[in-house]
């Protein structure tokens, strides 16, 4: 019946001019309207008011998406039929459309009568990348840059920027930190022009603020010497390698920054600002959950004593010491060192916290 | 019939004009998108208070900064694998109550006075929570001078971190 209305509705749109008048006997009862909710093809003009949500979604339409995407994105929104409209229903949608690599999700409601709504999704996909055009590298390889980007993704301004900011994060970590990439999205074809510069190399290392230490003492574990290739994750590493170091003096405190400068040929001078702060020194050793053994005889195998500098290294041997230990006795335990640090005093209490291991059990 | 038809034909085309919008895009952090509903939403007390054009506009402009350096956030604390446990949420929750004063139940009610709804409550204390934890990993303590006021030295961490993701990250604003 509903299918025969349609029609009927269909057909005397088209042709409504040409109905000859009929007499009428008597008035007819008037079926309840019937529309035909037949999805959109743009987007309608919109109401500047009202709202249509709490009606029955009678209809959901997805409008724009291509052949290849239409099935996975309207299996997405088709369950919303038969629901009410509800505002955080759409939104959620709208969020995971977008995740698919669309360019923009409108939704718009079309009140079809007092109760029911139709629901159309307008989805823009962006066009797939036919190709990458390259220009000036030399020193990454063909692969490297096509691991980041290539033809058949999703030609979106985010894949241009992620291109951009991924190929200057790999001349970074390859000692360009002076490299600039550009990535500009022409149609569907992705051009990117990259000025590598020269390579960065350390010239020269140079300290800040260094009383307490002697600087070959600092330098010893540095990565980062004269000659070396200078990157950013080094320069990480480094950073931790002297923190270390002062922690093994006792300076608990120790703040290391650092800044650099390249010369036009890519040397640079490395300069590490130290604030060492006061060397701290152990205050009270204790034990919580020893039971292997006792804290006199543990301690006697302690690098670690009362009141002498703080060693994060020589605790570190010292905590292998006890596993080794609880290990001989047949009662292996995980140990964490509690530190409690007196600023005043410059003495730092150190609790080794003992637990025991459960031993592996197999389970078939 | 004639009439009957052409009144169904204006029911149709009535229902053509009467198209609603419902929500769409007011911008864009990476694949994430921020919904024009999300920033009505989160601006509706803002909005209330507005009485001219442009303070309503304003409210609205300040709303999605936030909502967008709310996502820059969250996109870079997934991305170091920080997460917040609904335990956490309840604990801050009871410790919310606990300083207001206010039972579970007078909270909520608070809440609901507020514009918000319990679920939109506790995702905003999550999203807190979560910031928190990732200015915490984040911040330069290196460079805490030991004399400063500890709250200004963290807001000028969380706006320079914000500055580095702003250059890493996609933003388009539609609005």
């Amino acid at each position: 019946m509903k299918a025969l209305l349609a029609l009927v509705l269909l057909a005397g749109c088209a042709t409504a001019p040409a109905v000859k008048p009929e007499p009428v006997a008597a008035a007819p009862v008037p079926p309840a309207p019937v529309v035909v909710a037949e999805c959109p093809k743009n987007l309608p003009t919109l109401a500047t008011s009202g709202s249509a949500f709490g009606l029955t979604i009678d209809k959901v339409c997805l409008v724009g998406a291509s052949e290849d995407a239409y099935l996975r994105l309207h299996e997405a929104v088709a369950p919303r039929e038969g629901q009410a409209l509800d505002a955080d229903a759409v939104r959620m949608d709208i969020e995971m459309l977008f995740t698919q690599e669309l360019k923009d999700v409108v939704v718009v409601a079309q009140p079809l009568d007092g109760k029911r709504v139709m629901l159309s999704y307008f989805v823009t996909e962006y066009p797939y990348l036919s190709d990458v055009k390259v220009e000036g590298v030399t020193a990454l390889k063909p692969e490297e840059v096509r691991d980041i980007v290539h033809a058949g993704v999703r030609a979106s301004p985010q894949l241009v920027k992620k291109t951009d900011v991924k190929l200057k994060q790999e001349y970074v970590e390859a000692g360009y930190p002076n490299a600039t990439v550009k990535a500009v999205l022409e149609d569907t074809v992705l051009r990117i022009a990259v000025t590598e510069g020269p390579r960065a190399t350390v010239k020269v290392v140079k300290f800040e603020g260094v009383k307490k230490l002697a600087e070959a003492k600092l330098k010893g574990p540095l990565k980062l010497a004269k000659g070396a290739i200078f990157t950013d994750e080094l320069v990480q590493a480094d950073s931790v390698n002297l923190t270390s170091t002062y922690y093994d003096f006792g300076f608990v405190d120790v703040r290391i920054e650092n800044t650099f400068k390249m010369d036009d040929a890519g040397g640079v001078e490395l300069t590490w600002k130290v604030t060492e702060g006061e060397a701290f020194k152990i205050g009270k050793l204790s034990f919580k959950g020893l039971s292997f053994s006792d804290e006199k005889t543990v301690m006697k195998s302690f690098e670690t004593k009362s009141k002498a500098v703080f060693s994060r290294a020589m605790m570190k041997r010292d905590i292998g010491r006890i596993e080794e230990l609880a290990k001989r006795a047949g009662t292996p335990v995980e140990v964490t060192p509690l530190t409690s640090v007196d600023r005043e005093k410059h003495t730092i209490d150190v609790t080794f916290e003992l637990e025991s291991q459960k031993p592996a059990t197999l389970k078939f | 019939m004639r009439s009957l038809l052409a009144g169904l034909c204006l029911v149709a085309l009535a229902a053509r004009a009467d198209a609603l919008l419902v929500d769409r895009i007011a911008a864009v952090v990476e694949t994430h998108a921020i919904t024009k509903s999300t920033v009505d939403a989160r601006a509706r007390a803002g909005l209330k208070a507005a009485t001219t054009d442009a303070d309503k506009a304003r409210v609205l402009d300040e709303t999605l900064t936030t909502l967008i350096e709310e996502r820059l956030i969250l996109s870079d604390a997934l991305r170091m694998g920080l997460s917040v446990s609904d335990q956490e949420i309840e604990s801050a929750l009871a410790e919310i109550g606990k300083q207001t004063r206010l039972s579970p139940e007078q909270l909520m009610v608070e809440v609901k006075r507020q514009g918000l709804t319990p679920d939109s409550y506790r995702a905003l204390l999550a999203q807190q929570l979560l910031e928190m934890r990732w200015l915490n990993i984040k911040m330069n303590r290196n460079s805490l001078p030991p004399d400063v006021d500890r709250a200004a030295f963290m807001a000028n961490e969380r706006t320079r971190l914000l500055t580095a993701l702003r250059q890493e990250f996609f933003i388009e604003v539609r609005r």
